[in-house]
């Protein structure tokens, strides 16, 4: 079945079955890898894209429910300001250790960081707690967000 | 080298190695490190060429942009930049002209290009130096030829050679093809820099790949894609090592996107470690299963669903983690089989002591799952085989696949790809040696893609175990008598490769009647190096024994231990043992560190903490580096434990090459140790692992860390590896702080199955 | 002389008081013993299947008619869901072995494969039909009615035989019964001839002539077959049906079977015919419910089975049932709550709940109850987040639910091994505040209560 759906502004035609997970559409019918497997069932966030700046876990969406939604990938994330805030904080903190995380980390985090300009740990808490980091790079991050955060305020 | 250090067969490889050296012709020199590191100048097709090649490690354009070669693969440990940057420190190049390389397996010539065992940086330490030192006098030597001075009047430092005399100066750039065709100098013969003058070991640089992973742009091994490239998925027994008896292959084979269904016979698995060489490779041949080939994984993947196998019945179809705990039960009953130290007499000693501690211990089998589940790329033509592999063991990968494809090593190349994660995962090789097969007979290449539940229950688990201790104290409440039977798992003769104690572990050697005595579990799980080996596992038993130790001599634990460390056997405590890269175990360097922590941590003041909570302590000597961390916790009513601090002081010598690499390492041990601690298990019911994915193998979120606070304690020694030491210490120091916050000991991992309520 | 009068006036009272008590009693027993039976609320003539002239409510449906004897045997062998207590986890089908937890201990289903020495290998059809009908086994044993004989009594002798003829069928398994643990006087089997005389009908189905074949046929299913009373009525005195609250739900094993009356607020009176029909035949309604624990396995060993015939005929019945109200049944929400407001919103609700929400759960749940990545994960309007006692949430959490009907089946995993009751009843209490009707006030202790019953 064919599909068109939106990514990073962009519109693809997809011949697929409707059961696909966007995931898979991504890295292996469209040739994005930068989103990640890791679980494939929504436990672990490496698969986080944002679906009209909400972050979804690609792994368990199908393509067929994907609709006009405009999806951001981590390919995507820095064509705007906050996005490349992001990523310039998570290099000036040396948030990455593997990497393999991470893509969906600011996915997540930008989109908090949308949402939220001023970001409570709670608030950090509830947005980033389903982004498993394997390597323990959690402070970090959290130092990156407050940092985006205070970056925002001035 | 201390014997729970050694997890692979590095040492083996580094002493069999001949050397290559143009120059001299002498064969090793005093170190037989060097002797690893062939160091050939070559020039790429002429003098016109834009790059030179300088010593195996670093080309330099005329443009004096220099890249070095990462000899050791990167799991996020920090290899590939601090290898290159020890190797850039002494080359003399300023850091912002560098760019950073992987090598691919270069067969031994780079050494062993293994990374594990915390072994990268002191086993790269010197020979890294050297071949930079060696590169550096290549370019003195080309601007002395072309100054037509003495080479000796000659100095070179970011990125240029100085004829102070006549104020003239050459850049690399300028130099690198004249250099690249001069004579290697031997390495035993290059000056070393002056270690006070470092001015990029010691640095935070961050890892070039940072960049690209923030944008999607870096590649992992899964990411990586080759024309012509088919994707699979492998499906291998629920019981460990059945065979596939028959499946239902036609169904699938008019599936989406199928191109083949294959079943493959596995081998048996038989190795154990002889016990005189405990680090002997990991039993990773092919095993049997179904492999499902498609155009695109999910395809591959949707169709496994449909998959129908009836699998052989194995001798082992019937183990559980229940018949397990039943046999230690039984085995303690009896009278242990082997021995692995003795001195004095621990059960006249016991008998003596004013007072006995006994106490039963005992840890699950725990798997590494890596963010990045295991997968490879292979492409097999015409009796080569190239693969891209997110490995941390490219040789023996090399060496597992020319075996199972009957080939000379010499076909095989491999391209190491950065891994999501390894934590000694990567050490084995058995999905490389997958994708080689399936490709051979599919004729195409393939990458091989394992979900979460095949990562979790393939995995090369860290061993369980099971220990019965006592120990005794005289009336001043010193430790006289330890006593250990331990029950661990064998497949054969030997026991599971890091399953036992070490002789040499602490406090052997510091108890004047010591046993350490053993029996054996038959079993047929894989079993592989995990994060600290062995230690990782021992360190919680010991550690929480000897803090029950204290609290029945009534002293403080960390006095405890100092004693304890204060007081070795003749003879022991003087850093004998050690080995190329260090020496063995320094009862004062952990003294250093356990006073250290000791006032970090405000560990005086502890007993005016609020009910129900408190700090414990633990120390550890792993992989040649020391750590003593202190935990606060609070236990609440209903049980749960909330990790509230951290402090931990380490010594892993003199240099910390990259120091927010280091801290990072710390930290990163600090969360792994606590998730195994608090909820990890891999249990076995009917012979098949029960866990399945993050459900119910349970990994720390954001919202359940620490604060972590912590210091590095320098002392003269070369510098050793941090992505091990810290780990061990973590669940023996939450443990101690459970008991100081509750009044319970937790005696079995995980904490979880510990009813702590009130 | 006053010997005499004291000992009169001290008798008579106590014989009033006895037999007040023994009137009190009897009234008792009388009325749990003279309650409805499972069909007595539908008005109307009843005739015995062989008079009723119309499509025979019992036996296989049409698509069926002209299959083979064991192939019928097999179908209706479902429909009766035979499987699922006659089978122990990991067990072979059929060989018995599961363990049943109750009030007065533990009992263990028997093997019912053909084998001779610990199977049924050696039943006469007269063995079967007592047995099914009259809870009477082999060798004069008395069953108990964890075995619901008072439920398959109903059933045909031709059906019975059917399904006898396709145990027979099977290969036979070698499972020795596994002894029942239970307490006395609950372990003296002569006393269940009381209790099958005082409740067991011992009467085949017989139609209601005015409702048509298709209340008929559902009603047959249900009661004789799929014996959904057992479950979903609650229990009198002598652990019974009773059926004055018919369908009004009960607890089993520790989940609870939910009110499947019309009531409107506490049963299904909200769902569409498309609804019921549906969750009968995959176990998912949309916005109402997702089956799990044992409804799962009915669901997957025995309604998912069924002919959507039958499944029509089965609504059809279930909506005539009178309405009974479960009073701690909120009426569900249908609202979704607000996306995910940071400040405020963030600090709300169970603190420890919320930790493990955010990072094990908004994955696949989202956080306003309307699942943005699976339909089969949308919490609002379900039944059991609007449960306030949160007791089938706290077990779909411990154990997880499996739907089968896709080729990838969406799964919720099981949580229950490294997630503490602590965090069980946490994360339980913040998802019945977050999308429920009323928030559930569970405890460690209630959680463990729970993990102990299932």
């Amino acid at each position: 079945m064919i599909f068109n759906i939106r990514i990073n502004g962009a519109v693809h035609s997809v011949d697929t079955e409707e059961d696909t997970p966007l995931l898979w559409v991504l890295r292996d019918i469209l040739g994005m890898t930068g989103t990640k497997f890791g679980c494939g069932m929504a436990m672990c966030g490496a698969c986080t894209v944002q679906a009209d700046g909400s972050p979804i876990r690609s792994c368990v969406l199908a393509i067929k429910d994907v609709g006009n939604a405009e999806i951001t990938t981590i390919e995507g994330i820095g064509a705007s300001e906050l996005g490349k805030k992001v990523q310039q904080a998570w290099l000036a903190l040396d948030v990455p250790q593997c990497g393999y995380c991470q893509g969906g980390q600011i996915l997540a985090a930008t989109a908090l960081l949308a949402n939220s300009p001023a970001p409570t740990d709670a608030d950090i808490d509830a947005a980033m707690a389903g982004n498993i980091c394997r390597c323990g790079t959690y402070t970090r991050i959290r130092a990156a967000i407050k940092q985006v955060s205070a970056s925002l305020k001035s | 080298m201390p014997e729970q250090s050694s997890d692979f067969d590095v040492c083996h490889a580094v002493i069999s190695r001949r050397s290559f050296l143009i120059v001299s012709g002498t064969v090793g020199g005093g170190l037989l490190l060097t002797a690893s590191f062939p160091i050939v100048g070559k020039s790429a097709a002429g003098a016109d060429a834009a790059e030179h090649q300088l010593t195996l490690y670093t080309r330099v354009a005329a443009s004096g942009a220099v890249t070095i070669l990462a000899p050791n693969p990167e799991v996020g440990q920090g290899a590939k930049t601090s290898l290159p940057m020890v190797f850039a420190e002494e080359f003399g190049v300023v850091w912002k002209d560098v760019v950073i390389e992987m090598a691919d397996y270069l067969g031994g010539k780079m050494g062993s290009q293994v990374s594990g065992g915390s072994m990268s940086t002191p086993t790269s330490w010197m020979p890294l130096r050297k071949a930079g030192a060696a590169a550096r006098q290549m370019m003195i030597n080309a601007a002395a030829v072309s100054w037509k001075v003495p080479a000796a009047e000659c100095s070179a430092a970011d990125g240029m050679v100085t004829h102070a005399a006549s104020n003239r100066t050459l850049k690399y750039g300028e130099l690198a093809a004249k250099a690249a065709m001069l004579p290697v100098p031997d390495p035993n013969t290059v000056t070393l820099k002056d270690e006070s003058r470092f001015s990029i070991i010691g640095t935070s640089i961050i890892d070039p790949d940072k960049a690209r992973i923030v944008t999607g742009a870096q590649q992992f091994g899964i990411d990586v894609k080759v024309p012509g490239m088919k994707y699979a998925v492998f499906q291998k027994g629920p019981v460990f090592d059945a065979q596939v008896g028959r499946a239902n292959v036609e169904d699938l084979k008019s599936m989406p996107g199928v191109s083949h269904v294959l079943i493959l016979q596995g081998a048996p698995r038989v190795l154990e470690a002889p016990p005189d060489k405990p680090g002997v490779g990991i039993d990773d041949g092919l095993r049997g299963g179904v492999a499902i080939v498609a155009d695109t994984w999910w395809r591959a993947q949707r169709a496994r669903k449909r998959l129908e196998v009836e699998w052989t019945e194995t001798p082992h179809s019937q183990d559980s983690t229940a018949g397990f705990d039943a046999q230690a039960d039984a085995l303690f009953a009896e009278e242990p089989t082997g021995k692995v130290r003795i001195d004095g007499d621990a059960d006249e000693a016991l008998k003596r002591a004013a007072k006995v501690i006994r106490a039963r211990y005992a840890y699950p089998f725990i798997s590494h799952s890596p963010m990045e589940p295991q997968n490879c790329i292979a492409s097999y033509v015409d009796g080569k085989v190239e693969l891209w592999a997110p490995t941390q063991n490219p040789g023996s990968g090399r060496n597992g696949i020319a075996k199972a494809l009957g080939l000379p090593v010499e076909n095989i190349t491999i391209h190491m790809i950065r891994c999501g994660g390894g934590f000694g995962r990567r050490l084995a090789v058995d999905y490389m040696i997958e994708a080689a097969v399936i490709s051979r007979e599919i004729g195409a290449p393939v990458k091989v893609l394992w979900t979460r539940e095949d990562d979790l229950q393939h995995d090369f688990y860290r061993p369980a175990g099971y220990h019965n201790l006592a120990a005794g104290l005289d009336a001043s409440g010193k430790l006289t008598a330890w006593h250990d039977h331990f029950v661990g798992f064998a497949r054969n003769e030997n026991f599971a490769r890091s399953a036992v104690p070490g002789a040499e572990v602490f406090p052997a050697g510091f108890v004047p009647n010591y046993s350490l005595k053993t029996s054996q579990i038959k079993f047929n799980m894989p079993i592989g190096p995990l994060r600290a080996p062995g230690d990782n596992a021992h360190a919680y038993v010991l550690q929480s024994f000897i803090d029950e130790c204290a609290e029945a001599a009534g002293q403080d634990p960390i006095d405890f231990q100092i004693q304890l460390l204060r007081h070795p056997l003749p003879g022991e405590g003087t850093g004998k043992g050690g080995g190329a890269y260090g020496p063995g175990f320094m009862p004062e360097r952990m003294i250093v560190v356990l006073e250290r922590v000791r006032h970090m941590s405000g560990w005086a003041s502890r007993g005016s903490l609020p009910p129900r909570t408190g700090m414990g302590v633990a120390c550890y000597w792993s992989h040649m580096g020391y750590a003593a961390q202190v935990h606060q916790v609070r236990v609440e009513n209903d049980g749960s434990v909330i990790p509230q601090k951290i402090w931990i002081a380490t010594d892993v010598g003199k240099h910390i090459i990259n120091p927010t690499n280091a801290e990072h390492q710390i930290q990163g041990a600090l969360i792994d140790g606590l998730s195994a601690a608090l909820w990890q298990e891999i249990t076995l019911n009917k012979g098949r692992v029960v866990q399945n994915n993050f459900n119910d193998y349970r990994l720390l979120r954001n919202v359940n860390i620490p604060s972590i606070e912590q210091a590095f304690v320098k002392s003269e020694h070369a510098p050793t590896g941090l992505g091990e030491p810290a780990y061990p210490s973590v669940a023996p120091a939450l443990c101690n702080a459970i008991f100081a916050a509750c009044g319970r000991r937790v005696r079995k991992l995980p904490v979880h199955a510990t009813n702590l309520k009130t | 002389m006053n010997a005499k009068f004291q000992h009169g006036s001290v008798v008579r009272p106590i014989l009033w008081t006895l037999g007040i008590i023994a009137i009190v009693g009897l009234v008792v027993v009388g009325y749990e013993v003279f309650g409805p039976k499972p069909t007595d609320f539908a008005a109307g003539k009843r005739v015995t299947l062989e008079a009723y002239g119309e499509a025979d409510p019992s036996g296989v449906p049409a698509e069926l008619k002209a299959a083979g004897n064991i192939e019928r045997g097999e179908y209706l062998t479902r429909a009766a869901d035979c499987a699922v207590c006659h089978t122990a986890k990991d067990g072979e089908p059929f060989a018995g072995g599961r363990p049943f937890v109750l009030p007065f201990g533990t009992m263990y289903s028997t093997n019912i494969t053909p084998d001779t020495e610990t199977g049924i290998g050696t039943y006469t059809d007269a063995n079967f039909l007592d047995a099914l009908h009259r809870g009477i086994g082999r060798g004069n044993t008395k069953l108990y009615p964890a075995m619901p004989y008072a439920s398959y009594t109903y059933m045909s002798d031709a059906d019975a035989l059917a399904i006898k003829a396709y145990l027979f069928s099977l290969k036979p398994v070698r499972a020795p019964a596994t002894p029942n643990a239970l307490s006395f006087p609950f372990n003296q089997r002569w006393l269940m001839s009381f209790w099958s005389a005082m409740f067991n009908e011992n009467k085949r189905f017989e139609p209601v002539v005015d409702r048509g074949a298709d209340w008929n046929r559902g009603a047959y299913l249900v009661e004789a077959m799929g014996h959904c009373g057992e479950c979903h009525t609650p229990r009198n005195l002598f652990f019974a049906l009773n059926n004055r609250e018919k369908f009004t739900g009960a607890v089993q094993a520790g989940w609870r079977a939910y009110n499947i009356t019309p009531d409107h607020a506490s049963g299904v009176g909200a769902w569409s015919d498309a609804d019921l029909a549906h969750y009968l035949s995959v176990g998912h309604a949309d916005g109402r419910g997702t089956a799990a624990g044992p409804m799962g396995e009915a669901i997957d060993e025995s309604l998912s089975h069924l002919k959507s015939g039958d499944i029509a005929a089965m609504v059809t019945y279930l909506r005539s049932v009178p309405r009974g109200a479960s009073s701690d049944l909120a009426e569900p929400k249908m609202s979704p709550a607000p996306a995910l407001q940071a400040g405020s919103d963030a600090e709300q609700g169970d603190h420890r709940g919320k930790q493990v929400y955010e990072g094990a759960c908004a994955g696949c749940h989202g956080w306003t109850g309307i699942s943005p990545v699976i339909p089969l994960a949308t919490l609002t309007g379900t039944r059991s987040v609007n449960d306030p006692t949160g007791n089938n949430v706290a077990q779909v959490i411990i154990a997880g639910a499996q739907r089968h009907y896709a080729i990838d089946s969406d799964n919720m995993p099981a949580f229950g091994s490294t997630y503490s009751d602590a965090e069980i009843a946490g994360v339980a209490n913040y998802v019945t505040a977050r999308y429920g009707a009323k928030a559930s006030d569970l405890t460690a202790e209630s959680v463990a209560k729970l993990r102990a019953a299932d």
